[in-house]
């Protein structure tokens, strides 16, 4: 009985030993690789947003200008994360948890300012009516409801085919920029097949046809919530100085 | 246990017992990152690397881990190395890390890693079953890359599109477009073209075997016929 347990205590001990070690080292490689896969990120983040500004001048870090969406199932992006003000809540003032959580969510948008005023605004928008699977976009809006972009942000389309909606397979998506809700007018916001004046491509209509939707339900959301969205001052900013 | 020889070691996870051909162990990866050639390079050799290491580690500690609880600490132990491998191409291939995604901590999942642990790293020295890791990693990484060639240039047209997201900016040239696009065929990149490319490379390697065991067998008949007419003439 004796010599039993002491084979089960040896042996528990052994494992508690191997799975101690075992997590020291996948906390010591996390610890070493957190601030580069941060900056990576951040890196990420900021070259789509930047794609969907296409040089409209700003000098602010958009990355870093984040707020949260109000009203985010308005662009599909599913129910608020974070219960808040949505929209007049600068993330700063959030907890880090909160923040990761609604960036994890995709339910941030981004600021781009010129002197503090704000020239155009990047905000996610997703569509469940792609070919296979959600389509994830970011539109840039200026505040006179001009789109500055999009960019596909993630999709599952059929490589070849509904995959072309992407900026390093076609141009297609450049033909948004300077579009505007009434530019073409509201029937006309649709691929030519149904009678609007967006391309779709051959053999693929289901994926463009998403795509020109979700982002006229953008610019639909940027008129409805345009006070929230371009009427801001930097708050937290102004209390620091 | 005595060493296997090395040269029959390598023969063995090359050829004769292919993880991917043969053993048909971790198709999920296989199957599902093989759309172009680098994309299966890159999952190719973090598989390797995995294989490697977990060998490695396993090898140096068979004699301190007691039979009753080896396979939860074989689990560990390459759970461990496989978020360890994750984190760092995170940190250091992102736009890779960005495209093999969920993979990556799925090597967790292919047999072919706990198979070697406790086949035979368990069982050999340090330097045998770095070698084992080896020849499996490259077997497996060879069918890998094969296939991801294959079905990158029937589906796209191009072969090594894609370079720099592994070897950074000095491989922006490298893709090439071997066929012209009009000429690519979808089928090759969708799922059913994955089980279709592995098959042909399964029946090939099983045509090889047949044709070179029916040479051996016509040779040894040969062989024995000889004798036979000799003493007829």
């Amino acid at each position: 009985m004796n010599l039993e347990w002491r084979r089960v205590v040896i042996t528990a001990v052994v494992l508690a030993v191997f799975f101690g070690l075992g997590v020291g080292f996948v906390a010591y490689t996390q610890q070493k690789t957190a601030d580069q896969i941060e900056l990576n990120r951040q890196a990420v983040l900021l070259g789509q947003i930047m794609a969907v500004l296409q040089g409209e001048g700003h000098d602010n870090n958009p990355a870093e200008d984040a707020f949260l969406l109000p009203d985010p199932e308005a662009l599909d992006l599913g129910a608020p994360v974070i219960e808040a003000s949505a929209g007049e809540v600068m993330p700063e003032a959030l907890t880090v948890e909160a923040r990761e959580r609604a960036m994890n969510a995709g339910q941030l948008g981004f600021r781009a300012r010129q002197d503090g005023e704000v020239v155009a605004v990047a905000i996610p928008v997703v569509t469940h009516r792609g070919y296979s699977g959600d389509i994830r976009l970011l539109v840039g809006i200026k505040p006179n409801g001009e789109l500055t972009g999009v960019r596909v942000l993630e999709q599952n389309e059929t490589p070849g085919l509904g995959d072309k909606i992407k900026a390093d397979k076609t141009d297609w998506i450049e033909g948004f920029a300077g579009r505007r809700l009434g530019d073409p007018p509201a029937d006309a916001w649709a691929v030519k097949k149904d009678g609007g004046v967006f391309d779709q491509f051959t053999g693929a209509t289901v994926s463009p046809r998403a795509v020109v939707a979700a982002v006229k339900q953008a610019l639909e959301y940027a008129e409805d919530h345009h006070r929230l969205l371009f009427d801001q001052v930097p708050r937290e900013e102004d209390e620091h100085e | 246990m005595s060493n296997p020889r090395l040269s029959e070691l390598a023969l063995d996870g090359l050829w004769k017992n292919n993880p991917a051909l043969v053993q048909v162990l971790g198709l999920c990866p296989l199957l599902a990152i093989s759309n172009t050639t680098i994309n299966a390079l890159g999952l190719a050799i973090a598989t390797l690397v995995t294989l490697l290491v977990s060998n490695g580690v396993v090898s140096l500690i068979r004699d301190w881990v007691r039979a009753e609880v080896r396979l939860p600490v074989y689990v560990m132990v390459i759970a461990s190395v496989v978020t360890i491998i994750e984190l760092t191409m995170n940190a250091h291939f992102h736009e890779l890390y960005n495209t093999l995604g969920i993979f990556i901590p799925l090597i967790v999942t292919n047999c072919i890693i706990i198979a070697r642990a406790e086949g035979f790293a368990s069982r050999h020295g340090v330097g045998v079953s770095l070698f084992d890791g080896f020849v499996m990693g490259m077997g497996f990484g060879l069918v890998l890359v094969v296939l991801g060639a294959m079905r990158e240039l029937i589906g796209f047209g191009t072969l090594l599109d894609g370079a720099d997201q592994l070897f950074g900016p000095v491989a922006v040239d490298w893709g090439v477009r071997v066929l012209p696009e009009q000429m690519t065929f979808l089928l090759a990149l969708m799922p059913p073209g994955a089980f279709i490319g592995l098959a042909l490379l399964v029946a090939f390697k099983q045509a090889v075997d047949q044709r070179s065991a029916r040479r051996a067998r016509a040779a040894k008949a040969a062989r024995s016929a000889e004798p036979a007419a000799e003493a007829a003439g």
